[in-house]
């Protein structure tokens, strides 16, 4: 299977950039396997309206990856990691009336 | 789109309508504030709006099946759930974030807010951070 071309969001380099330095490394090594093998097991496709392409969540412990898969352009591009809860809800209101 | 109503009646939160049988993609839940004031347990009338996979009747489960802790007068002052309900619960929370980010994010995407990962890793190695 032809690799994928891999693309990162500048906001999701930020929170890479954040990362502990173990836990960057292998959520590093994850993305770079994502070029390989889009859709893993441990992967699972969200939801989302609007969005033609393929939205994708994958988990590495409590950290979950975000991305998109382009099977047309061969292209994945990762929009966000994010930290599993037990998090800060301060934003719950703005998350639960979310604009569409 | 699916709008449901709900009511807190002091004592749990009940939802008015039948949950549907399909898989909604966005449901709106509306809790109706509580018609005795004086009790002062009314929740102010709200709407809120999400995309979710967890279908209406999961979710109705679980508010039906949280346990309220009263205190002397009768007065809830807490709530007890199963940690398999809290588990999906979080799940849900989490599915509403990703997909509430990833459409602002998709959104305001363009050439210019995204770069290669190969380029990414050469800026982290050189700072160090990989």
């Amino acid at each position: 299977m032809a690799s994928y071309k891999l693309l990162i969001e500048n906001a999701a380099k930020a929170e890479v950039r954040a990362l502990p330095g173990q836990v960057r490394q292998r959520i590093a090594r994850a993305i770079l396997t994502l070029s390989e093998e889009p859709q893993p097991h441990s992967s699972r496709p969200l939801e989302v309206h609007g969005i033609t392409l393929e939205a994708r969540r994958i988990r590495i412990d409590r950290w979950r990856v975000i991305y998109t898969v382009d099977p047309q352009w061969k292209e994945i591009v990762v929009y966000a990691v994010r930290k599993r809860p037990p998090y800060d809800y301060a934003d719950l209101d703005a998350l639960l009336k979310g604009t569409e | 789109m699916i709008a449901v109503k709900a009511k807190f009646d002091g004592r749990s939160i009940k939802l008015l309508e039948p949950p549907p049988s399909t898989r909604p993609a966005s449901v709106i839940v509306t809790f109706l504030p509580d018609e005795d004031e004086a009790s002062g347990l009314a929740l102010k009338e709200e709407t809120v709006e999400y995309q979710t996979p967890v279908t209406q009747p999961e979710l109705a489960d679980l508010v039906d099946k949280v346990r309220l802790v009263l205190n002397t007068d009768g007065r809830p002052t807490a709530v007890q759930m199963d940690i398999a309900d809290w588990l999906a619960l979080m799940d849900w929370l989490e599915d509403v974030e990703d997909i509430q980010l990833m459409r602002e994010r998709f959104r305001e995407r363009s050439e210019r807010t995204v770069t290669k990962w190969e380029d990414f890793e050469a800026e982290l190695k050189a700072d160090g951070l990989l």
